[in-house]
């Protein structure tokens, strides 16, 4: 069973901000505006936030859920909505959750999402929507799922075709976009992937770490 | 002198309390209206909420929590007034709650569904609520919560009904119509009986102490609602504890506030004392003190730590945007209930209140800083904003205090909110006691020929001493008599709960014979020859005090204390007992009531093996496993008219029979019963009140009187203490017997046939009993006499030092079962005082007892009567 995981290198990342958008459009985020931030309500699976890297070097850094393998936010769901699934993605079942927000406070990176309304899309943008993603009701918590759809569809393609999945065929929106290559994307549990490779790196640290999430997303200091 | 009593001062004490009840007043409905209007403003901002989402609140990112959370903690702590603080007192058996568990248990029960409900409000998609019980996941404190609460819920909801059912059983009686199904069917069928009393208090204390570690739990688990997080000022070991202290602390304040508003609006000055603000204060002190404790030591580990992110929270609090709040928080959870409450001179009902209300504040600020500044200074560097709470959010707010205040309202309409049957005794309206609710009623006695001095509701349940124009009984010719009257009694079996709870149940039994493998150490009660009156009664005991002492003595007890209402309780419960002899099955012989059947001519009309009707009269065997003798007096007495005309066709003369016949009779119809005797069917006890009403309502007041009030032409039926004073089976005895007689009178007067119902015939004849029973006649000047033989040896001025108290020239007791009360409690140290004197106990032979407390009760009373008679 795989171990989906993402490097991140920070000295890499542009902070251009390619991923967000990706991720917007792959997922059906709805659309916020400067405004509706400043109330709270910013609808977003990956951000860019000014953080500290280890050694206390400021820098941008692309956030978004770390797929815990200790996740806070799957123990304290009443219903099991948000649990930790084999392949350590940390899942969200939209049609269970009732709406407690109790995850989203539990999560130490305020990554978990909050449906405050009914999205609203431009009319021009309807047919924009990827079929591929179930649109949220209000009311429910959603979060960035690793693109898990795009596994999905993969493992099918992979077994139409009558092979083994390979490391090409799943990568999530924010992987495929970034320019500068900065994001890598892969089985930890695999000693051949790239990700494992990296994530073994000197440079690496997984933020919060201390906290004892035990975050699958990790982060490649910048410098040396 | 002696101006008729207000009617207000032989109201019934309960009425201060029943009456609020079942009268809804202006000023009620305008409040409730008021109420109403703005829980349907909340009930608006809901729908508004439903239909657009929680968007609709001023929530956001990271503050996903606020004020719906905030109220939740809140509400949850101000359920502990209740159940737990009725129920750490009741275990303590401290005595002064008594008038306040029953408010502070409802406050528990409703303020929990408001608890609940702000979770409802609180969540995203309330439709799916359910998912909590379709897919539990057990880890998260949240179930926690739902397993503590439901608990919770219940067991105060248990313990809130379970006090509740003597007093709606008293309601049940009181009332007609819907109310009185309504009363009937939550009454469960309770009478009052030994019984259900022992199974009442033995529920009741299991649930005291079960009802504890619940409470606890319920605020533990609501604050591990945070502490189980991993976030800044929320994952705190002590917030367990630290809840349930702000808890205890928030819910003893909403009682107090309760209580003040409470007795304002229905007038219970009497019941809510300044006593009980006092206690409930100092209460509040103490736990403003331990709230302070907390709150500076969870604040000072964070502080010295100087964890960042904590830190972060902590500055945000302390001297952040959330400083205001929290400063407001420490002044009116600490600075001011403290000041307030640690002064003698202002801790007040007024003080206590704004103590409460500043508590109540104070509270609701800490459950607000604690949800919300650390979710608005979260770890990530994420977008954080001020969180100000939205126009449906405070509207919600309002609209959970205003239904609650509205519930809460028409509970007071529905139900007692003092617990009526938990009163303690000094609530009862003391003889003398200058009292607004009227309960100055003791008079002293006036010689006989005052007809004028009659005092009405002769036979309140109120304890009334009155003098009226007595008839000539035992009394002799020169020397006038006077009657002591005694309260008409409501529930016989009263006294059983007394019985039990004053330990008379560990040496006496009550008509039954001892359980196999106990000692047998007193007489047993229902064998007692109850005789005559309740003062005959009250002479018994005395008697009997010096040999019980000993077996006491010997075994190590220490004899009861009982108080003036105990006394009358223990007494109505041994006479009723003896009333209701037959029903609780003296055996009566068969044999010799086929002789009766045969001898009085039934046989000539009923058939004799019972079983079919082919004679003239009907067959009787559907009185079998009808083990009652009011079965028989009511058929009797309501077909009187049809049996009268047959027996003159036949030329039968009208039988007439004694007690002991009637008994038989009974036991000739039951005999080869096949119904187990557990199966017979028992009438419920008689309630000499109702009995009373029944007496006017079936006019039978028309022509009888009863202590020389009512019409004339029949018996005065007060004046048959020996005929009435007996066993169902005599009074139905002799109803039957004066049938023909009273029948031929009915048609004189052109009354129309009067029948009764099985309940009816028990109460008139309850009544009968008791109104004899009551009424007693007696002799000052014999009194005088039995005084200078058998007590003015110590009890006098001639007595000398180190005498007992002179009770020749002032009276100390306002009525005789006072007295009665206080002989029984000073005969332990009179027993000692006796034998170092070497006297011997002094015996009150059959109506001494009586004179005995005409004459100590006519002595000049001081106080009020000395003041009246001067003016």
């Amino acid at each position: 069973m795989s171990r989906w995981g993402l490097v991140i290198d920070l000295d890499r990342c542009t902070a251009c901000q390619a991923c967000v958008v990706a991720c917007k459009h792959e997922n059906n985020v709805p659309l916020s505006t400067p405004t509706t931030t400043k109330e709270g309500r910013l609808m977003t699976w990956i951000q860019l936030v000014a953080a500290d890297a280890p050694g206390g070097t400021g820098t941008a850094l692309p956030l978004m859920c770390q797929h815990c393998d200790r996740p806070p936010c799957a123990d304290v769901c009443p219903t099991s909505a948000t649990y930790l699934n084999p392949e350590g993605i940390v899942v969200q079942v939209y049609p269970r959750c009732i709406g407690c927000r109790y995850c989203t406070n539990a999560c130490p990176y305020a990554v978990k999402v909050f449906n405050w309304s009914e999205p609203e899309w431009p009319a021009q943008m309807l047919p924009m929507r990827n079929p591929d993603v179930s649109m949220r009701p209000k009311g429910v918590v959603e979060k960035c799922t690793f693109c898990h759809h795009r596994l999905m569809t993969a493992r099918e393609r992979a077994k139409a075709e009558g092979r083994d999945l390979a490391p090409e065929d799943y990568v999530p929106a924010c992987v495929q976009t970034c320019p500068g290559e900065a994001m890598v994307f892969g089985d930890l549990d695999d000693p051949h992937s790239e990700a494992a490779a990296l994530a073994a790196s000197t440079r690496a640290f997984r933020w919060m770490e201390e906290l004892g999430t035990k975050p699958k997303v990790i982060y490649l200091r910048e410098g040396e | 002198m002696d101006a008729p009593l207000p009617a207000s001062a032989v109201d019934s004490y309960h009425d201060a309390i029943i009456t609020p009840v079942l009268t809804v007043g202006r000023s009620f409905r305008l409040w409730a209206v008021a109420l109403a209007g703005v829980v349907a403003w909340a009930l608006f901002a809901w729908t508004w909420q439903l239909v657009y989402g929680l968007g609709v609140t001023n929530l956001g990112r990271p503050v996903y929590w606020g004020l719906y959370i905030t109220n939740f903690v809140f509400f949850i702590g101000v359920s502990h007034a209740g159940t737990l603080i009725s129920a750490i007192l009741r275990i303590v058996q401290a005595e002064w709650r008594r008038p306040i568990t029953r408010m502070a248990e409802v406050i528990t029960v409703l303020v929990l569904f408001f608890g609940v409900g702000n979770v409802i409000l609180d969540l995203g998609r309330p439709d799916r609520a359910l998912n909590v019980l379709l897919h539990p996941h057990w880890r998260s404190p949240l179930l926690w919560d739902v397993s503590s609460i439901s608990v919770y819920l219940m067991c105060s909801a248990t313990y809130l009904y379970l006090p509740l059912i003597p007093d709606i059983a008293l309601l049940r009686d009181r009332t007609t119509g819907w109310r009185h199904r309504f009363y009937e069917r939550l009454a469960i069928g309770w009478t009052g009986a030994p019984h259900q009393w022992h199974r009442l208090e033995r529920t009741i204390s299991i649930m005291a102490i079960g009802v504890i570690p619940v409470a606890i739990s319920v605020h533990t688990v609501v604050s591990w609602v945070f502490a189980m997080t991993i976030q800044p000022m929320w994952h705190s070991s002590i917030f367990g504890p630290y809840f349930v202290v702000g808890a205890i602390f928030s819910g003893i304040a909403a009682i107090i506030t309760a209580m003040v508003v409470v007795r304002k609006v229905y007038g219970l000055e009497r019941y809510l004392q300044p006593i009980h603000f006092n206690n409930l204060g100092l209460l509040l002190l103490v736990m403003a003190c331990l709230w302070l404790y907390f709150t500076f030591a969870e604040h000072l580990t964070i502080w010295y730590a100087q964890e960042p992110n904590e830190l972060g929270v902590f500055n945000a609090k302390l001297f952040g945007h959330f400083a205001p709040l929290f400063w407001a928080m420490l002044v009116f959870c600490f600075v001011v209930p403290f000041t307030i409450l640690a002064n003698n001179r202002t801790r007040t009902i007024t003080g206590t209140l704004v103590a409460s209300i500043s508590v109540n504040i104070g509270m609701w600020l800490e459950r607000f800083t604690i949800v919300v500044p650390t979710l608005s200074n979260p770890r990530a560097p994420v977008h954080t904003f001020l969180y100000h709470p939205g126009w449906v959010e405070w509207s919600l707010m309002a609209g959970c205090f205003a239904a609650f205040s509205l519930l809460y309202m028409g509970f007071t309409k529905l139900f007692p909110i003092v617990s009526i049957w938990e009163l303690p005794p000094d609530l009862t309206p003391a003889p003398g006691a200058d009292t607004a609710g009227g309960a100055a009623l003791a008079r002293a006695l006036t010689p006989e020929g005052h007809p004028t001095r009659t005092v009405p509701g002769l036979a309140r349940i109120t304890l009334v001493l009155v003098l009226i124009a007595a008839v000539p009984g035992r009394a002799s010719a020169q020397e006038p008599s006077v009657v002591l009257t005694v309260a008409l009694p409501d529930r016989p079996t009263a006294g059983a709960r007394v019985f039990l709870q004053k330990g008379c149940g560990r040496c006496h039994s009550l008509g039954a014979p001892a359980a196999a493998g106990t000692m047998v150490l007193g007489p047993d009660l229902g064998r007692l020859l109850v005789t005559r009156t309740v003062m005959d009664l009250a002479g018994a005991f005395w008697n009997h005090a010096p040999v019980m002492q000993e077996k006491m003595q010997e075994l190590k007890m220490t004899p009861p204390t009982l108080t003036r209402d105990d006394i009358a309780d223990i007494f109505v419960l041994l006479t009723a007992y003896r009333h209701y002899e037959v029903e609780l099955g003296r055996p009566g012989n068969a044999t010799s009531g086929r002789r009766v059947f045969v001898d009085k001519g039934c046989a000539g009309c009923h058939d004799e093996d019972l079983r079919t009707g082919t004679r003239v009269g009907p067959g009787l065997q559907k009185y079998r496993g009808r083990s009652s003798a009011i079965f028989l007096a009511q058929a009797m007495w309501n077909h009187s008219a049809e049996m009268a005309a047959a027996m003159r066709a036949r030329s039968v003369p009208w039988p007439k029979f004694a007690a002991r016949e009637m008994d038989d009779l009974i036991a000739y119809l039951q005999q080869d019963s096949a119904q187990a005797t557990d199966r017979m069917q028992y009438f419920d006890n008689g309630s000499p009140r109702r009995g009373r009403e029944l007496f006017a309502d079936k006019q039978c007041i028309v022509c009888h009187s009863v202590l020389g009030k009512g019409g004339r032409g029949g018996p005065d039926l007060g004046a048959r203490t020996g005929d009435l004073v007996a066993s169902v089976a005599t009074i139905a005895s002799v109803m039957w017997n004066h049938s023909p007689p009273m029948a031929a009178e009915f048609d004189r007067r052109k009354i129309p046939r009067i029948t009764f119902s099985g309940q009816e015939m028990v109460d008139v004849i309850a009544y009968l009993y008791f109104v004899n029973y009551t009424t007693v006649r007696a002799v000052p000047a014999r009194g005088a006499r039995v005084f200078a033989e058998k007590c003015a040896t110590c009890h006098s001025k001639q007595a000398g030092r180190g005498a007992a108290p002179d009770l020749t020239t002032k009276a100390l007791f306002g009525e005789p079962l006072a007295l009665t009360a206080a002989m029984w409690n000073h005969a332990p140290m009179m027993s000692r005082g006796v034998g170092k004197r070497g006297l011997s106990w002094p015996r009150l032979e059959r109506g001494e007892a009586a004179d005995l407390a005409a004459f100590l009760l006519s002595r000049p009373r001081s106080g009020t009567l000395v003041s009246e008679a001067r003016r």
